[in-house]
């Protein structure tokens, strides 16, 4: 029993660990910080899983992205992170680099305010996740997929929009 | 499907602004390492479990042990010889070992084979086959250097002495490697210098004596340690850079490249002199690495020497097992600037039975080996007067 669990635990490991450390990626702007977050994630399945065995992996990219939006929050180098992280895009002009540097502050800055499951959803669907394929990935119900990311696209348009204003 | 979908405004605004947080196309998380530092945590986590109650047990008797040493000790001697009396001190020595040096565990450097190999470090001028010589008068008059072997107390058994001569070798550096290395591991914040690209690099190694050891038994709790144990001694490599060139930046960022990610640890590593040229000549080996450092005369409270302590062990696959990575070898590097001419080590055994890397037996190893370096160098004279 022990080792079906094992061989399901190295199963999902395998299967998710990339996709869950390219998504966290979003939230910290830092690979290594992603990895951090995504093997925690992994390390707390494995270590207390959660009560009910209902979907492992919606609690897992849930976990991953609540540890991720907290290390952040901690993180008052943030900044010295985007910077960092511009460099691997190789804008075309170092003006563009500055505006793609400070738009990607900003909407991260917005994300942190937003409840994590809205995060997910608004992450995953950027990562070209299905409505049905969410419904999945986080476990919630199918036909409430479309209200659910409606109200957290809202709700990060919202927080864009009182903080730094309408385009 | 009222207030069931987003409009399609919205969702294009959200996609718009979140595609900015996209990760870098050319990251690909690493899964062989993460696979391989979750299984370290979790193998850890397992001995700590089982573990802390026989440290607990350990520091009792350590305390028992104390408190009643000379009775004890004149007991031992008489009724049994001394022989199972260490071996108790021994085993105590160890737990405490395990929880101050083991339980720590290795910096692994999963990409060191990869760095390497971007090296290409090519032979300018090699030396000639080793030359089997008979005792240590011959290997010094050869090499021009008196060589410093084990005490006796820790290592009894007469070593198999052979010399090799004077080689150099030369590496060109390419920063578009180091970069990727670096882009791979993880790490966002290691600057490359353009100005490191096309440089060479040359390293000059003197006469070396090298020392080999067959089924060496540890003197302190009896039993067969290692397989293999080398002890080999010589000059400290000379490297050769342009002027200007940064050589303890290029080792940092070079262990980071290798998986080092913590910029502290690359730093402290980085700064010993014998980082650069293990680096350089290549630690081959076909295992998977780790490193950390360690202090000679640990047990000295005035004075003690940092070394390089190499790990090597079989990582991958682990999968449910408990004894899981095991260390195959352990290799000390050090040096030894008092001495005249100053010195370089390198100590490697290769454990008999290959153990778990967070285990009792590794500790005892561990500390063994340690033993036999730092016998090492108290007989090299260069300790203060009054220590150890």
């Amino acid at each position: 029993m022990a080792e079906r669990a094992s061989r399901d635990f190295d199963k999902l490991f395998n299967a998710e660990y990339v996709k869950l450390a390219r998504l966290l990626y979003r939230v910290t702007g830092d690979t290594g910080r992603a990895e951090e977050a995504a093997s925690e994630a992994f390390w707390r399945l494995y270590h207390k899983p959660p009560v009910s065995a209902g979907n492992i992996e919606g609690w897992l990219y849930r976990t991953g992205v609540r540890l991720a939006l907290d290390q952040i929050k901690k993180d008052r180098r943030r900044t010295q992170y985007e910077t960092l992280g511009a460099f691997f895009k190789r804008p075309a002009s170092p003006e563009q680099a500055l505006e793609r540097t400070e738009e990607r502050a900003r909407v991260r800055r917005a994300l942190l305010k937003l409840k994590t499951e809205q995060v997910a959803l608004i992450l995953l669907r950027a990562d070209g996740l299905s409505y049905a394929e969410l419904a999945e990935r986080l476990g919630i119900n199918p036909a409430s997929v479309g209200s659910l990311l409606g109200r957290a696209q809202e709700a990060l348009q919202k927080e864009y929009e009182n903080r730094y204003g309408k385009p | 499907m009222e207030n069931h979908e987003s409009s399609a405004s919205l969702e294009q605004w959200t996609l718009r602004h979140s595609v900015l947080l996209e990760p870098p196309e050319a990251w690909k998380p690493n899964l062989t390492v993460a696979r391989a530092r979750f299984e370290a945590r979790r193998v850890r986590r397992r001995q700590i479990r089982r573990y802390w109650l026989a440290a607990a047990t350990g520091a009792i008797l350590a305390c028992i042990a104390l408190a009643t040493m000379q009775p004890s000790r004149v007991y031992a001697q008489t009724a049994t010889g001394k022989g199972w009396y260490w071996q108790g001190m021994y085993r105590i020595r160890q737990t405490f070992e395990w929880f101050t040096f083991v339980r720590s565990g290795p910096v692994l450097l999963p990409s060191l084979a990869e760095v390497l190999k971007f090296f290409n470090t090519q032979p300018l001028a090699e030396a000639d086959d080793p030359l089997v010589v008979s005792d240590s008068e011959h290997a010094a008059r050869l090499v021009g250097f008196i060589p410093q072997f084990p005490s006796s107390d820790v290592l009894s058994k007469s070593p198999r002495l052979s010399v090799l001569g004077p080689r150099s070798y030369r590496t060109v550096v390419r920063t578009e490697d180091i970069e990727r290395a670096l882009a791979a591991q993880g790490v966002p914040d290691q600057a490359v210098p353009i100005s490191w690209d096309g440089i060479q690099i040359k390293l000059q190694v003197g006469a070396t004596i090298k020392a080999e050891w067959t089924d060496v038994p540890d003197e302190s709790s009896g039993r067969i340690e290692w397989s293999e144990l080398t002890l080999t001694q010589g000059a400290p490599p000379a490297i050769t850079t342009p002027a200007g060139f940064d050589l303890g930046a290029f080792t940092v960022a070079t262990l980071r490249a290798a998986g080092m990610r913590n910029r502290n640890d690359a730093l402290v590593l980085g700064g010993l002199t014998t980082t650069a040229p293990a680096l350089l000549l290549g630690y081959k080996t076909s295992h998977h690495i780790g490193v950390r450092l360690a202090n000679l005369y640990a047990y000295s409270p005035i004075y003690t020497r940092p070394a390089t302590l190499i790990e090597e062990f079989e990582m991958p696959l682990c999968g449910a097992q408990s004894n899981c990575p095991q260390v195959e070898r352990i290799t000390l590097v050090w040096s030894a600037p008092g001495q005249a001419p100053s010195r370089v080590y390198v100590l490697s055994g290769a454990i008999r039975n290959p153990s778990d890397m967070f285990g009792l037996d590794v500790a005892g190893a561990l500390t063994n080996l340690i033993d036999v370096a730092t016998s090492i160098d108290n007989q090299s004279g260069s300790l203060p007067s009054g220590t150890e």
